[in-house]
């Protein structure tokens, strides 16, 4: 037991996105929290290794493209030979370092308690708190949430060494922009740092078993993906089968494909996939076991089968977004007060940071054709808007997806500058239950890129005229018009 | 009571060698065992990549020498090489053969009479700092090139004072005393190599390590001055002959300042051996 006045109301473990949401909510409504992390500074890997320093290096490389391609050859930019990873992020420690000062200062006026250590349990309430010294601190919670996050999965065929075979919690350790990256993976993380490193110059293979790159996509998005990618020099190298990887131990990683392909490259990058950090937890000494994924089983209340524990973000799987998993933190931590509070609902939009952006919200094409058969889109082509013409836009579209009827919104998909910015006018409208005229008659500022939702929802509109106008010359046998 | 006569002599050897260490210039010399052993591979062409960097790399003179001349107008074309890898990435092999042959060639050979044991220690102690160094990098997710780097350099202060010593004593027909010369090697070592890492064009983040590689575990130097500092306590661990007790490390305010946890120190310490050999491998 503490040695305190009274115990904890709520022991948070881990003080990422799902963490930190869930000990402030918790506080707010007057329990006695304690936030236990491992790192020195609150965040979780979301900040020191992931999302902050990754998205910081991508503006970066986003301002310079942006530049070159805004100023009209005004100025001629080009990068530094022998330009260093350190000096494009000269910004980042000031990020980092603001956005841990903003989530401290949010959890002392919440008066949220931390201890820094690695916890392991003991029993459904008691966690062991182990210091870098080695020293042990037991506490007790009366309800604990784990909110431990995730790892680069570091798949045993490739030697990682966070040297010159890196994951995505070192590759940000080099110092200088390699001339070559091999990046094994076709997934989110992959594809956001492979196109990042491409735009800034570095000569990139992405290497992946699947096809193509971004596969759970629909496939104009991860077409679009994969055309501005190559036109910056990237490869992507699809159905691939890996037979070895290895540093020389000199100058260069080699590669070598099942079908004899050998790729040779300054460093590379594994981006597989992450593993939930559950495996120190003890949570067995909880009476938890984990999944064969090493994940920790919850119901729809966050709730594992012990009472007294919670799980929530990474710990639990997917959709493994920082977004989703501040929402879950609140939640689960309301409940586990005994409050209804925070219920989720409402559409959660998707984010991809690679260059340019992709974003989605509600149903993908392909599950609303599954769901509902016909359906209509409409598409708005980013160059076409006078943003876009003034921004030197060349690429990118935002589609609506409808209905057969042509009214109903069943989702929104972006591919372009801000599409994660832009994503959140299609979440408001699913989630208010717009229909496709809503958005039609809206009187969108101008010259902005919001103007996309209103032309795309005029080709709806089109769209579902001329579907309407076939219907009525088709034969009275009932020849249906396909959908657009 | 000390005779005063050895205190003037004192006094005059110390405004001496104080005025000598205050200069802006010194040379690197080599080791001659490791140049005739690199000029036999730069002359095979057949030799291989990984053997020809792995020499230079266990060296601290060669390496240094390397890194510096690979900084030199002639070679750099404007781009500021910061790794031993980068030199062979970006330079080329052959390069890299051309300048390790300028550097054996044109460069002095160590004549630090009197002073062998001191700079034989001095090599080993900056590898197996640069060994440990890169260990700890590796586990912290940080810069493990860097940090090799800073491990090798933290030193280049020394041989480079006792050579300049020798040099001197031998050009004055003066002779100081060996304490004297030692301390004032100790005082001086870590600003002169400081800044003649700076000299050399080597990357600004090494040079500030190496300024900094003493502190109190709680200022606010940076985490590559504390990783240094660890590494150097870990490498004297384990080159001392008779004992290797690395127990009082897991209590040791830098492991906690640098957020590393027992299994993790533990991870570092194994590395032990493979350090070893490195070091072994350079006798």
């Amino acid at each position: 037991m503490n040695d305190t006045e009274r115990p904890f109301d709520l022991v948070v473990v881990g003080s990422g996105p799902a963490g930190v949401n869930a000990a402030i909510a918790a506080a707010n409504r007057g329990a006695r929290v304690l936030l236990i992390e491992r790192e020195k500074q609150v965040g979780g890997s979301c900040v020191q290794y992931g999302t902050i320093p990754s998205k910081t290096l991508r503006e970066t490389a986003v301002t310079l493209t942006a530049f070159k391609r805004r100023s009209g050859g005004v100025y001629d930019i080009s990068e530094r030979e022998g330009l260093e990873i350190r000096s494009l992020m000269t910004r980042l420690h000031q990020v980092v370092e603001a956005h841990q000062a903003t989530t401290r200062r949010y959890l002392d006026c919440a008066g949220v308690e931390s201890m820094h250590g690695v916890a392991r349990f003991i029993s459904p309430h008691e966690l062991d708190i182990r210091s870098n010294l080695g020293e042990s601190t037991i506490v007790y919670g009366e309800k604990i949430v784990i909110a431990t996050g995730s790892r680069p999965r570091n798949p045993p065929e490739i030697p990682v060494d966070h040297e010159n075979i890196m994951d995505s919690d070192s590759v940000l350790s080099m110092t200088y922009l390699p001339r070559s990256l091999v990046v094994f993976g076709g997934g989110v993380i992959a594809s956001e740092y492979a196109s990042t490193f491409a735009s800034l110059g570095v000569d990139v293979t992405m290497i992946d078993r699947y096809p193509t790159p971004l596969g759970f996509l629909d496939s104009d998005l991860a077409a679009g993906f994969l055309d501005q990618y190559e036109s910056y020099g990237g490869k992507f190298v699809g159905n691939a089968k890996l037979q070895a990887v290895e540093w020389d131990g000199a100058f260069q990683v080699v590669t070598t494909l099942e079908d004899g392909t050998t790729i040779e490259s300054d460093k590379a990058l594994v981006a597989q996939g992450r593993v939930a950090n559950t495996d120190s937890l003890a949570v067995d000494a909880a009476g938890l076991a984990l999944t064969d994924r090493g994940l920790i089983g919850v119901d729809q209340h966050f709730r594992t089968k012990i009472p007294s524990i919670f799980a929530v973000g990474d710990a639990i799987g997917s959709p493994a977004l920082a977004s989703a998993s501040m929402q879950q933190g609140r939640y689960a931590a309301n409940f586990a007060l005994g409050n209804s509070g925070d219920v989720v609902e409402g559409a959660t939009p998707m984010g991809i940071y690679t260059i340019p952006e992709i974003a989605y919200v509600g149903l993908s094409e392909a599950d609303a054709r599954k769901q509902h058969g016909n359906i209509i889109v409409g598409q708005a082509n980013l160059a076409d808007c006078a943003r876009g013409q003034i921004m030197a836009v060349s690429t990118g579209f935002l589609k609506l997806i409808t209905d057969e009827t042509g009214r109903r919104l069943l989702g929104v998909k972006i591919l372009g500058d801000s599409a994660t910015e832009l994503i959140h006018i299609g979440q408001m409208a699913l989630d208010a239950g717009f229909d496709i005229d809503r958005l039609a008659h809206t009187n969108f500022n101008f010259p902005t890129m919001a103007q996309a939702y209103r032309s795309a929802a005029l080709d709806v509109v089109l769209k579902r005229r001329c579907a309407a106008d076939r219907s009525a010359l088709s034969e009275p046998s009932g020849l249906t018009t396909a959908a657009i | 009571m000390t005779d005063p006569q050895t205190l003037v002599d004192n006094a005059g050897t110390n405004e001496q060698l104080e005025s000598l260490f205050a200069r802006d210039s010194f040379e690197l010399p080599l080791l001659s065992d490791a140049a005739s052993k690199l000029l036999s591979l730069c002359s095979d062409a057949d030799c291989s990549p990984k053997e020809l960097l792995d020499n230079i790399r266990r060296d601290q003179a060669i390496a240094t020498h390397v890194l510096r001349v690979s900084n030199s107008a002639m070679y750099s074309a404007g781009v500021q090489i910061v790794s031993l890898q980068q030199a062979v990435v970006r330079l080329g092999l052959q390069r890299i053969r051309e300048i390790v042959l300028v550097v054996t060639c044109q460069s002095r050979i160590f004549s630090v009479s009197g002073y062998e044991a001191e700079v034989r220690d001095s090599f080993k102690n900056s590898l197996a700092t640069a060994g440990f160094a890169q260990e700890i990098a590796r586990t912290r997710r940080a810069s493990v090139e860097d940090a090799f780097l800073c491990g090798l350099l933290h030193d280049i202060g020394r041989p480079v004072l006792l050579q300049a010593t020798v040099d001197f004593e031998a050009a004055n027909r003066i002779t100081f005393t060996r304490d004297e010369v030692l301390q004032t090697v100790e005082t001086h070592r870590i600003a002169v190599g400081s800044r003649l890492i700076e000299e050399w064009n080597l990357p600004g983040r090494a040079s500030d390590a190496v300024l900094q590689q003493n502190g109190s575990a709680t200022d606010d130097r940076s985490d590559e001055a504390k990783q240094l500092q660890l590494a150097i306590g870990l490498s004297k661990t384990l080159l001392v002959p008779t004992t290797e007790d690395f127990q009082p490390f897991f209590q040791d305010p830098l492991v906690e300042s640098l957020n590393i946890y027992p299994d993790q120190l533990q991870a570092i310490l194994d590395q032990g051996e493979k350090i070893l050999d490195l070091i072994g491998s350079t006798q």
